[in-house]
């Protein structure tokens, strides 16, 4: 499959992003290029202009300090991510999931800022422009009628499976958008999703990611990732979980928990949290936690897994990545 | 001494430099001066008759050469069946549709462009009007009572029956103390080689016409495409470049290979078609899911007396290899163990789906998978070891089979020991913790089948010539489709060494149907035993030219002579010797003509015979592999996740050639199956295929993959060249059902529906906890 064609451009520095986007109707940023790329191939996106940000240097750094917190541009690279040392022994989480994301390639060029934004995806829309336009009705996606994921279903349904957002939410990040005017905006990675599938992010088309920050986390904070997928490598999540848990004199003061791929976006599970917040960290308590999550999520079904197997997963990937941060937050 | 010098080396493959340094040019990589690129429309309707293809917009378009359609090519269809009795020879397939489409994917007409997006382009300007039929997409659909025909010829939408009965079956249950019986399915699977198909073909205005093609069986395109385009054979040119894997799937001549030509006739140019990933996987030859009912008499001790199987089998939409993958499926039980008696119904089914053909453990993995399983149920309800009950029901060396296969090698056992002592059976078996398990299975597997099933009267079944050149270099010519296994230095090593000259002494020319001898391709595991029995018996007798001279050259008795590092010796006087070099000249001096030899293989003659497919009672083979598989796995209970942790994979290979080529097939062909076992996945829904991708069809990567022990087991046959047999499709048939077992060890649930996922595993366990 090749590209459609399109016209390129190269800003140089992070004002000439928002120009661009601004002068340029129809146009796409490309980060790392691994989810957009295949998109065009497929025509899913058929953009007029390509926005290449990658030569913007500033824009790639991992920096840490104590007091400031981290501080990831938006094209920091999933592989530096998951390698930084102070990620690895902060942000854990983060490190583990950038570390999960599809493979050592792909990893070497996407980006943190392609990750947050990619879309939800299907199995009746994430295919080639031949076999969409084969096929005898249209979906809500492409602007029909009727959803085939669900039969009845009034909206799309498609699935949101990044694997960085959940352990981005677990610790607390927040997310740099620069709008048309130029303006800096900081919002909670968890504003960042419209928890709709047809359009997952509050993207403007003028709108950029600059930067993710996440604070250091207070003494006796660990956090952790695990991800089932159907293959070790070159798969997105089935299933992806992330807890940050704060133990201080022996009890939960604080708790992030999130998962990835059960719905149409990431999802905090407040619930889960509330259980354990307060409390010293039994066994007993993360099965309760473990369960609070069961409840609360309500899959799709996704290619040849189902909704029940899903949430099944939910609740041991939750018992588990509590049961992780919390072996080592003692 | 060593016995050998060039084979039973771990050599490195003579086309490995090209590989790796990317030098090695596939079809897709050729580039002829004004060459054409050629799209395939295809059906976006299941099943449905063709009322009209309007093909003038299309046409018209700037850039647009060529356009053709079913007009454009002859009223022979094809199929890999074409010299069989009646009812076996039934070619149902047209390059493109003639009157119907039946499946979402069936080729239509075909655009030849000055570039692709023109091309493409020209597909969307070609209308086609369709009067829809119903579309049945399970042999259960298919073969209702009111469902119309896919084909006409077929009723009920039965593609074919193969049934036989061996020995006395009825007696057979009646001895026997224990019946088991029990079901299993196995789905679609794709071949997923990674060079998609590719083809250039030039007709040129003298009308002959050469193709390069990604194949694994060119002589059988040739055919195909010079009955297809209406010219004799001869005119018909198909070189075979590097393959990048084929699989089984490259046995068909799809139809890129066929509407190339056809196209570059039109246009009066070449043409390039390549198929994209997303056309492999809707419109390429699968490997056939089946359900099985399957049942198995036993004795108190454990000696199998009598097997009731029923294979059912979703064909798709064309026939394919059908009588053969059905006749397979069946015969293939009769080994490794003595079955008693034997009763076999394969029923395949048309649906309107891509149709299913001949895929690597061809006929032998879905059976494999029922067998081995069943024999671990049996040994655990009767308390028998499940290695003893596998030794005792084993065929022996020396031994016919109830299905007549003479076994003239086995090393079954020697194969089976080795694999559990690798594994560490006896500390492990059904005393690993909950979670963890093993399991093993074993296999056979034939050498080549021994049946010419495309022609009526092939010269030999493989034939090899050999040049002889004045510095003392050969080159040696082969038909023998080398598509990634490394047969062509197999076959090199092979020449070498009864020629007694280093392997960079051989130089191959290899599968170009104008240049080399005809061999039927790479399939059924035959090139090793076939091509090089053909390699070494041409060598042979360039050998005995040489000793002619050499014997008048060096005074000495013909019988006398020995060759051996590049020269010709008096066997016991190694001061009187002369080099092969000279020897040549010698023979051009004294001859005046060119020094060439040639050797042609064909089964010995107890061995094929009539393709009587309805009779169970045929040997297909000239000889058998063996093997067996010991796996380790963890299962997490939890989440249904099997990590594979070890497979030892023995392998009796007869003889190794190149141990390392040994090994690479078995670790290679594991990926497959590996793959079948626990990942792979063929979605379609209402005829539409969903996997369309490596991302959505979860082929193994290199990280899921287990640590892989091969072990090679020489059993040297007397029929194999240097007594090698196959190691190609025989190394991956066990590894499935000791995947299965393995599980069963580890947690305790018999898992009989392929692929094995988390989700079935988890809702086993449940079910299992559940009962409790
Ligand atoms: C085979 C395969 C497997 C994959 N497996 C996984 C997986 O397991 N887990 C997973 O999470 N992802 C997976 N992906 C998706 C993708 O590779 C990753 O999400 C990656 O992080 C995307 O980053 P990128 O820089 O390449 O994004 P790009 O492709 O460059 O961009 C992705 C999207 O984000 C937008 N975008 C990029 N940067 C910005 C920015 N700064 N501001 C605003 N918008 C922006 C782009 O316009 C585009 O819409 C996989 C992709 C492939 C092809
Ligand atoms: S979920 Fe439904 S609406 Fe959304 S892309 Fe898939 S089929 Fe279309």
């Amino acid at each position: 499959m090749r590209l459609p064609k399109f016209e390129y451009l190269e800003p140089k520095n992070v004002k000439e992003i928002t120009s661009l986007l601004k002068k340029n109707e129809d146009a796409i940023l490309i980060a790392g290029g691994t989810d957009i790329l295949p998109k065009m191939k497929q025509r899913i996106v058929t953009p007029k202009y390509v926005i290449n940000i990658t030569k913007i240097e500033d824009l790639k750094k991992i920096e840490f300090a104590e007091k400031k917190g981290l501080t990831l541009g938006s094209l920091a690279t999933l592989d530096n991510i998951s390698k930084s040392k102070p990620v690895i022994e902060k942000f854990t989480a983060l490190a583990q999931a950038a570390g999960r994301v599809a493979s050592p390639q792909l990893r070497n060029m996407g980006t943190i800022g392609g990750n947050i934004s990619i879309e939800s995806m299907c199995m009746y829309f994430n295919q080639s422009h031949e076999w969409r336009k084969g096929r005898p009705h249209l979906c809500f996606k492409l602007g029909g009628d009727r959803c085939f994921v669900a039969k009845g279903s009034k909206d799309c349904l498609a699935l949101f499976q990044a694997d960085t957002p959940p352990a981005l939410i677990a610790l607390g990040a927040q997310v740099t958008i620069v709008g048309a005017t130029g303006k800096e905006k900081i919002i909670n990675i968890e504003d960042f999703y419209t928890q709709k599938s047809k359009k997952v992010n509050i993207l403007k088309p003028t709108d950029f990611v600059k930067q993710i920050h996440i604070p250091t986390p207070p003494k006796g904070t660990k956090s952790c990732y695990l991800k089932m997928a159907q293959r070790a490598a070159i798969d997105y999540p089935i299933a992806g979980a992330a807890a940050c848990i704060t133990v201080s004199g022996g009890k939960c003061k604080n708790a992030g928990i999130a998962v990835t791929a059960v719905g149409s976006g990431p999802l905090r599970l407040k619930e889960a949290e509330e259980v354990l917040i307060g409390n010293s960290i039994t066994d007993e308590l993360i099965e309760k936690a473990a369960d609070a999550a069961y409840e609360k999520v309500r899959p799709m079904p996704h290619f040849n897994i189902s909704a029940w197997y899903k949430r099944k997963l939910i609740r041991v990937l939750v018992k588990r990545s509590i049961k992780q941060a919390c072996s080592k937050a003692k | 001494m060593e016995k050998y010098s060039v084979i039973g080396k771990r050599l490195p493959r003579l086309d490995s430099v090209a590989k790796v340094t990317g030098d090695a040019k596939y079809a897709g990589d050729f580039f002829l001066p004004g060459m054409l690129h050629g799209k395939i429309l295809r059906s976006t309707v299941p099943h449905a008759k063709i009322l009209n293809i309007d093909t003038s917009r299309a046409e018209k378009l700037p850039g647009v050469r060529a356009v053709a359609t079913g007009k454009d090519i002859s009223d022979i269809p094809h199929g890999f069946i074409r010299a069989a009795p009646a009812p076996f020879f039934l070619r149902d397939k047209f390059s493109l549709a003639k009157e119907k489409v039946r499946f979402i994917g069936d080729e239509i007409a075909a655009v030849a462009a000055v570039d692709e997006d023109t091309a493409m382009e020209a597909l969307d300007l070609i209308k086609v009007d369709y009067e829809e039929l119903p579309a049945y997409f399970s042999p259960q659909e298919s073969m209702a009572l009111d469902a119309v025909r896919i084909h006409d010829h077929a009723e009920s939408n039965v593609s074919v029956v193969i049934s036989f009965h061996l020995g006395n079956i009825e007696q057979g249950f009646a001895e026997s103390d224990f019946v088991f019986e029990d079901n299993y399915s196995t789905q679609y699977i794709l071949a997923s080689y990674i060079e998609p198909h590719a083809a250039v073909a030039d007709f040129s205005q003298s009308g002959n016409v050469t193709l390069w093609l990604s194949t694994q069986t060119p002589f059988y395109d040739r055919t195909n495409i010079a009955e297809t385009l209406g010219i004799p054979e001869s005119k018909v040119r198909v070189i075979k470049p590097p393959v990048g894997g084929g699989f089984g799937a490259k046995t068909e001549t799809h139809t890129l290979f066929t509407a190339s030509a056809v196209l570059s006739r039109k246009a009066g140019r070449p043409v390039k078609i390549i198929y994209s990933r997303e056309e492999e996987f809707t419109s390429t030859a699968h490997r056939h899911g089946v359900t099985v009912n399957h049942k198995i008499g036993v004795k108190k001790d454990g000696t199998i007396k009598a097997v009731d199987s029923k294979f059912f089998a979703d064909g798709g939409a064309y026939n394919s290899h059908s009588a053969i993958s059905m006749f397979i499926m069946g015969t293939l039980q009769n080994g490794p163990y003595n079955m008693g008696s034997f009763k076999y119904e394969g029923i395949r089914v048309y649906t309107n789906k891509p149709f299913a053909g001949g895929v690597r453990g061809h006929g032998a993995i879905q059976p494999r998978f029922v067998i081995e399983t069943m024999m671990d149920s049996i040994s655990e309800k009767l308390d028998i070891d499940p290695i003893e009950i596998r030794k005792m029901n084993a065929v022996k060396a020396g031994q016919t089979t109830i299905s007549k296969f003479k076994i003239r090698s086995c090393g079954h056992t020697e194969a089976l020991d080795k694999a559990v002592e690798e594994i560490g059976w006896k500390d492990k078996w059904r005393k690993l913790p909950d979670g963890k398990g093993v399991g093993l299975a074993s296999m056979f597997f034939a050498s080549g089948a021994a049946f010419s099933f495309f022609y009526d009267n092939p010269p030999s079944f493989s034939g090899v010539k050999i040049n002889a050149e004045t510095d003392g270099n050969f080159t040696l010519f082969t038909g023998t489709s080398d598509i990634g296994q490394g047969s062509e230095t197999t076959l090199a090593q092979i020449a070498a060494e009864e020629l007694g000259v280093g392997l960079n002494k051989i130089s191959v020319i290899a599968s170009d149907t104008a240049t080399t001898p005809l061999d039927m391709g790479s399939y059924s595991s035959r090139v090793t035993v076939f091509g090089g029995g053909a390699a070494k018996i041409a060598a042979y007798n360039m050998k005995m030219k040489l000793f002619d001279i050499a014997a008048d050259m060096l005074e000495a008795n013909k019988d006398d002579l020995e060759a051996k590092n590049e020269r010709i010796y008096v066997k016991g006087t190694p001061e009187k010797s002369v080099s092969i070099a000279d020897t040549v000249i010698g023979y051009y001096n004294k001859m005046k003509e060119h020094l060439t030899s040639s050797g042609d293989y064909n089964p010995p003659a107890d061995v094929g015979g009539e393709m009587r497919l309805d009779l169970g009672e045929v040997n297909i083979s000239p000889t058998f592999s063996f093997g067996t598989h010991a796996t380790e796995v963890d299962v997490d209970k939890e989440t249904g996740e099997v990590k594979v942790q070890k497979i030892a994979a023995a392998h009796d290979c007869g003889f190794a050639i190149n141990p390392m080529a040994v090994e690479g097939q078995i670790e290679g062909s594991i990926q497959m199956t590996f793959g079948q076992a626990l990942l792979e996945d063929y979605r379609m829904e209402k005829g539409w295929s969903i996997t369309n991708s490596f991302i959505d069809y979860k082929m193994a990567t290199s990280e899921d993959m287990p640590y892989i022990k091969p072990i090679i087991v020489e059993s040297i046959d007397s029929e194999g060249p240097f007594g090698a047999k196959e190691a190609s499709e025989g190394t991956n048939v066990a590894t499935i059902p000791s995947i299965a077992n393995a599980i069963y060890d580890a947690v305790g649930i018999r898992m009989k529906d392929l692929p094995i996922t988390p989700e079935k595993i988890l809702r086993a366990l449940e079910k299992k906890e559940g009962g409790k």
